[in-house]
Formats: structure tokens, sequence, C-alpha cells
């Protein structure tokens, strides 16, 4: 057994820090770190706790956290500045497969924040638009006020098939409806192979799945990535366990079909 | 850390194969093919543990054999397999019958006690061995070792395999090791072939070599060397045992506490430090658990500034001494398999009280009213260093572990070993819950009624020998200051908080949800991750005394039993 202890955190400075919209940040991180896609990293303030929170970018020397100000340590590091510090261990979990998702197409949908976790692998097929024959990405925002990356939506525009929509209000460039309106636009009847990751709240995850359903996607081709309660990261706080499963160790990304026979609370 | 583990994996392969290839002497008679793939075995001679055993000889008689034309045709192979294995026609003293009951019965006959345990063995694994064929039994030496392969490939498909490896362990040593080496000198003496008594070498070394591997990757605590030494006294003469002890040991007993303010007994037994054995509370069953005392309620992990962080280490030179009764040992073997071993790291902080933890048994003379220890398998112990029976003044002790000898060696000598309860008025049933019937089992009626009688205070939690869960908090020293602690607090399933994230979503609102998580945890899940035949769930029922609504966890289990059944009827 590796005695390393786990528990230790430390400090990364930070680098520069995006405002994308009041309530939503991104932190440039000083860190050498390379997590995979979908990885997750245990992100504290001493005094204020800590959280699991994934990584939305990375470069050499740099990690990026998307976060958005809900609870208690969030609301802190809203008050920090570059050149301060936030604390780090990780990273922590599994990642999306993505060697299985190459030379195939692939459908992304996901909502609000929750495109902060496949953020690092749109942009890795991105910048190797070599690699899938095809990226569909529907994104959807509260309203306009609530939209993040927009320089990214309108980037990955370019190049793939983006569609990002609002469920409240309008904006220029945006759809209206929730992202479950916007799953027939996909043209599923052109995919041979394809994979499908679906990353949002419990319930937009389940909507989303059925609407694919109904054009013929099955289980196995869906990919989820659960956000949970942790304390640890690594197998020993408990708060993440589901069923015999720890979403730490062997999540946060699942398949869905084994997610939804082996994954409930 | 994923080095070690392949490294495991790999080893654990190689076991296994072997286990299936040397099964292969006895299953049945020897041919072309079996004979080119013994030829074929590559193995490395240089393992240290090689020498130990004599596999090492073995193998070079092996490798001999082929070298070497033994001049045995497959014919002759044949009649000496009939003659020394199947004892045919010939008179009894010069066969060597391949079944366990042979060997452990006081009637050298099969189908005997051994028989029986090692069919009760293949049936909790749900193993039916096709024994119709070739006429043999379960306790047949080919079948014994392709369940160790069948053990070795059930810790493969784990995520932590350290369960397995104890099984494993246990198999050999209860069953393998207790009458393979003497079979096997009864085919070196009995064989008219050197292939078949050069097999009886290779089969006996290997087994014991596996066992050395098996304790080696194990690591057993200590050197496994056993005293034994048996004694009596009376309190008196414990206590000056108890002073000594104090002066290497912190030593914990159940003990009332005291109020803080008024220093009067408040009725509360929990486990604490003792300076007498009269302090010590025997005749109740304490209302917490010792997991207290390695595991403390809240525990600095670090503590910080805004610059970096100090890890809060554990110096106390002493070594820790738990008086603790046969489901809390149990208890403590939960605990470690989350602590040491899930996730693939050991927990610091835990490892540093475990690593200086030992264990004094107290026997127990009956069950208290809410035990269910018996149901659930951990009425007995064996992992202890002393053991104690306490009868009023007179006390009885077995001195296990040789740590102890010194402490002990002036009592006067006795005949004791601990007894176990082996009965309780509690009885439980653990539900047939599998992977399939697991979303019938979620749907059931019975979680309902839980919203109206759990008032969600986590006080189960508390007092559960095997409830591990924590959460981290972080305290100032001061209102204001920049420095500060992380704590790790115990922390409860069982309220809404538990499952709360940053964005406030909660997975388990309403009590029926939490205590269905609870339950599954105690008695399926824990089981369906770390394998073996254990549940988390120790069955002290310490649950049920503490619970203000008066909800009887051995009821739970039960009425769950029978809502199962009734799915399988549908």
């Amino acid at each position: 057994m590796e005695n390393e202890n786990v528990l230790i955190t430390k400090p990364h400075k930070i680098l520069s820090i995006i405002r994308h919209t009041k309530t939503e940040f991104t932190f440039r991180v000083e860190c050498d770190k390379d997590p995979d896609f979908g990885q997750f990293f245990m992100l504290s303030l001493p005094k204020i706790g800590e959280a699991p929170i994934s990584a939305s970018g990375k470069g050499p020397g740099y990690v990026e956290f998307t976060i958005r100000n809900v609870g208690q340590l969030t609301h802190a590091i809203f008050d920090l500045e570059p050149g301060k510090n936030i604390f780090l261990r990780g990273p922590y979990g599994n990642a999306f497969p993505v060697k299985q998702f190459e030379h195939k197409d692939l459908v992304v949908i996901c909502g609000g924040t929750a495109m902060a976790p496949v953020l690092t692998m749109i942009n890795h097929f991105y910048n190797h638009p070599e690699v899938c024959k095809s990226v569909n990405i529907i994104s959807g925002f509260k309203n306009s006020d609530a939209v993040l990356f927009r320089d990214e939506i309108n980037k990955f525009k370019g190049k793939f098939n983006m569609i990002a929509t609002l469920d409240n209000g309008e904006e220029e460039g945006f759809e209206q409806g929730m992202v479950t309106a916007h799953v027939d636009k996909i043209p599923w009847d052109s995919f041979e192979d394809y994979n499908v990751v679906i990353v949002g709240p419990p319930p937009m995850m389940k909507f989303s799945a059925l609407e694919c359903a109904k054009h013929g996607v099955t289980d196995d081709k869906i990919w989820v990535s659960f956000e949970r309660k942790m304390c640890c990261g690594a197998g020993k706080c408990g708060h993440c366990k589901i069923n015999d499963t720890y979403v730490c160790l062997e999540g946060p990304v699942f398949n869905y079909a084994e997610a939804k026979e082996k994954l409930m609370d | 850390m994923i080095d070690y583990k392949n490294e495991l994996k790999a080893l654990s392969n190689n076991r296994k194969n072997l286990y299936i290839l040397l099964a292969r002497f006895f299953s049945k008679e020897a041919d072309e093919e079996f004979l080119k793939e013994l030829a074929g075995l590559k193995l490395p001679l240089d393992r240290k543990e090689n020498e130990i055993v004599g596999f090492k000889a073995a193998l070079e008689r092996l490798a001999a054999y082929f070298e070497y034309d033994a001049g045995e045709s497959l014919e002759d192979l044949a009649v000496d397999y009939a003659k020394t294995f199947l004892g045919a026609g010939q008179a009894q003293g010069v066969a060597a019958m391949p079944y366990e009951s042979v060997y452990t019965g006081s009637k050298k006959i099969v189908m005997q006690e051994a028989w029986s345990d090692i069919c009760d063995i293949y049936a909790a694994k749900g193993i039916e061995p096709d024994c119709s064929e070739d006429k043999i039994l379960e306790d047949h030496i080919s079948l014994e070792m392709n369940f160790m392969a069948y053990l070795i490939e059930e810790g493969l498909e784990m995520t932590e395999m350290l369960p397995s490896l104890e099984e494993q362990k246990s198999f050999i040593n209860k069953h393998l090791l207790n009458w393979l080496p003497a079979f096997c000198i009864d085919v070196r003496e009995n064989a008219d072939t050197e292939f078949y008594r050069m097999a009886a070498e290779l089969v006996s070394s290997f087994v014991r070599m596996d066992a050395y591997i098996l304790d080696r990757i194990i690591n057993d605590k200590s050197g496994g060397i056993v005293s034994g030494a048996s004694y009596k006294c009376k309190t008196d003469e414990l206590d000056k045992v108890l002073a000594e002890l104090k002066k290497s040991y912190r030593v914990y007993a159940p003990k009332f506490t005291k109020d803080a303010e008024t220093g009067e007994e408040t009725g509360i037994v929990r486990y604490q430090e003792i300076d007498s054995v009269s302090e010590m509370v025997l005749d109740k069953q304490s209302d917490f658990s010792p997991k207290e005392v390695i595991y403390p309620i809240s525990q600095t992990i670090f503590s910080f500034d805004e610059n970096g962080v100090k890890e809060t280490t554990y110096k106390d030179p002493k070594g820790i001494v738990v008086f603790a009764r046969a489901c809390d040992i149990n208890a403590l073997k939960r605990m470690d398999n989350i602590f040491l071993s899930n996730g693939g790291w050991s927990d610091v902080y835990y490892k540093q009280y475990r690593d200086r933890l030992k264990v004094f048994l107290i026997e127990c003379k009956e069950s208290f009213d809410k035990c269910y220890c018996v149901s659930m398998g951990t009425n007995k112990s064996e992992d202890y260093s002393v053991a104690f029976g306490f009868n009023g003044d007179d006390i009885k002790i077995l001195v296990k572990d040789v740590d102890f000898d010194n402490f002990f060696k002036d009592l006067t000598k006795a005949d004791y070993t601990p007894s176990f309860v082996e009965e309780n008025k509690l009885k439980v049933r653990i539900p047939s819950i599998t992977k399939d019937n697991m979303k019938d089992v979620f749907a059931l009626d019975m979680w309902k009624k839980y919203n109206d009688e759990c008032i969600s205070c986590g006080g189960c939690n508390t007092v559960c020998p095997t409830c591990t869960c924590f959460d981290t908090k972080d305290y100032l020293n001061q209102e204001n200051s920049r420095r500060g602690e992380r704590k790790r607090i115990w922390s409860s399933c069982m309220l809404p908080d538990y499952s709360k994230t940053a964005g406030g979503n909660v997975a388990r609102k309403q009590p029926d949800t939490m205590m269905r998580f609870k339950t599954m945890h105690k008695i399926y899940d824990y089981n369906a991750r770390f394998g073996g035949s254990e549940h988390m769930c120790v069955g002290c029922g310490r649950c049920i005394n503490r619970c203000p609504e008066d909800i009887d966890f051995s009821n739970t289990i039960n009425t769950l039993a029978e809502e199962v059944d009734k799915l399988e009827v549908k």
C-alpha cells in the first residue's frame, strides 16, 4: 500500500482570473500536473474548506478551474486575486475514454457549468480535428447572463456543429429552449458509429438520455459524469459512494448502461 | 501504486495457472498433451521462496524427468495412477487416496467432516463442481486446487484484493496444508513411477511456497509466533500487571463516563483509559464501540496558514491496548478494509493508531439483549494478543502474542481457552440481494415507513463499530486568525448534508433513502465490493439500543429478507 498522505494539500499560485459572469469565474492556477480529460482535483482554501472541482483547461505549467459561486468555499475563492494561493491535491478519478471516441462521430450535451469538465476534451478535438469524424455539441444555459465560455463557443462554431441554447430569453447566436429540444438537430442518420457525452444535473442527464433514445441511441453509447460530495477524493470518506461503487475511484465518468443499472441513490 | 498492483496481478495470475496445471496430475490419467505442457513449463528457479520450501528442488526434479527419459510409458503411468489414487486392485495401505476427509478424519475414510466443510464452502460461493463424471468427491485434491485457482481469479476481479488474499490464506491453512503434506508422503512411498513421486513433491512444495508467498503479501503484522501460555489470577494481581502494561501502553476499556462539571458517573459506557481493573464495565455492553480509540471522533489532520500546511503526526511512543469483544474485533477488520485498502492507499492517520494497536479479547459469557453476532458470523475471533475470561474476582488469561509473555509470566499457570457465544436471542437472516433484483429491492415499500419513524439523528452511525465516514472542516485558532487547522470528524449517512454537493443538490433527501443506503452498505454493498463472506454489520446491536425512535436494525434486516423472498416468488 502506498503511504503517501493523500489528504495533504499544497498551495498553488493563481496566475489569472477570467470572469465569465457575476457568479462564474475561471481560475488559471500554476500547476505541473497533467489531468486526463474529465478528472477532478480537490480544491481548498484553508479556513473555508475543500471540494472536488473538475479541471476545465490545462496547458504547460497551469491547470484551469471554472467555478460557480454557489457554496461557502467557492464564495471565498471569488474574493481572491491573481498572485494569491489556492490549495490543490489531485488529479483524481477516471477520464472520458477519448481513445474510444476516435474515428467516430461524437455528440456532447452539457448544461451550464457542466461544460467545464468536458471543455479540455472538446479543445483537444478542436486542436486535432482529424481525430473524430464529427463533433456535435449542444450546450445549454439558463439565460443570457448565465452564458459561460462565449469565446470558446464562437470558436467551436468554426469547426463543429455547435448548438448553444438559452432556457429563457434571447441572444444572437443562441437557440431557444432546453438542450433536450435540440437533440433532433443532431444528424443521427448520417452516423455509423458514435458516442454521446452527457454532463449536467441528474435530471438533465436523465431527460437528455431519454431524448437520445428516441433517435435510437442505446445506453452503452452514452457517457456521463457524476457530481458528488467528497471529503477525501480517494475512497475513504464515504460521501460519494453509490451502492458498491465509489464515484471518486471508479468514476466520475461512467458508461450510462452501467450507471443506470448499478448507480442508484 | 500502479506498479505494485500490476505486480500483484501478474503474481496472482502465475499462481492461478500453476494451481490449474498441478491439479491436472490428479484429475485423470496423464496424456500426451499434459506431458507436453509439463515439459514446456518454464519457471524462474532463482526466486528466494523456491529455496525455502524445496520447490526449487522439485522443479529441478521435473526438468530432470524430461531431460533423462525415465522409461515410463503412458500405460505405466495409467496403471500407477489407478493403483495409487483409485486403490484399484490393491490391498489397503499402498494407496494414497486423494481426499481431505481420508487424512483429517479419525476413520481414514471419505465423506467425513472435512468433506462436508468443503461442500459448504463451495455452496457459499455458488459453485457446483461436477463430480459425477469421474466419480470423485468435493474434497478431492484436484477440486481443492482448482478452487484455489477460483479464489485467486475472484481476487483478480475485485477492486481490492486484500480480503481475497486473506480468504486464500485461510483456505490453504485450514484445508490444503492440513492434509496435502501427509498425502504427498503417501504418494512418495506408494507410487511406482518417478512421475507421480515427483508430482507429489512438486505439488506439496508448491502449496507450501504459495502459503509463504501469501503470508508475505499480506505482510502479517507480527512474526506469527504464538505463545499459548495461560494463567489465572485475582483482580489485585491483574492490577499489578496493568500498572506494568501502562508503562508501555495506553490501556483502553469500557468505562462509565463522568459528567464534566459534577464529576458524577453518567451511566454511559465508552472506551477510556483505565487505571484499575475495577473500572472496567463488564456486565453491560459499552454504548460506544472501541473504534473511537483508533479513529477519534474529531482529529486534526494538518495545521495551515496562507502559505502552506503542516501534517499532524501522532508521536506518542506508547502502544495501544484495547479490551474488546469478538464483534468489535471483527469490526476492526472492516475498518481496516476501508482505511488501509480501499482506493489502493493506506490512510496515514488511521494507520498511525492501527499499527500501535494490540487487542485484548473480553470473553462473552453470554450474549447481551440486542446482540445478533452469531447470525453475522462475528461471535468468534482469533485475532487478539491476550484473551481474558472475567468471572467476578477470578480472571483467566490466555497469552497468544509473545510480546506480552513477560507481563503475565509470574501469574499462576492454568489451562484456559476462551469460549464464544454460540446463540443469541436475536437472529437475522441476510436477504439474498443480487445485482438482478437490486432495482426491485430499492423500490420496496418497506423503506417508506422510515420517513415516519426515523428522525435522522445519526446516532446509529455514531455508535456503530464499522461506520467510518468522515467530513473535513477547517477551524481557526482565533477569529480572524490566519492560522488554523483542518479536522476530520465522524460523518453520518443518516443526515441530508451527507450527500449534499456545493451546488445544493442532495442525492438522498429523506430518511427512507438514507436508511436504504445504510442498510445496503451494512449487509450487501461492502460484501459485494470486497468479496469474502463478511458483511459490514457485525451484529453488536448498539444501533438498536441507541435509536431514540426504537428502530430495530435486526428487524430491518429480517423484514428485508422476507420482502426479497416475496420478490423471488413473483
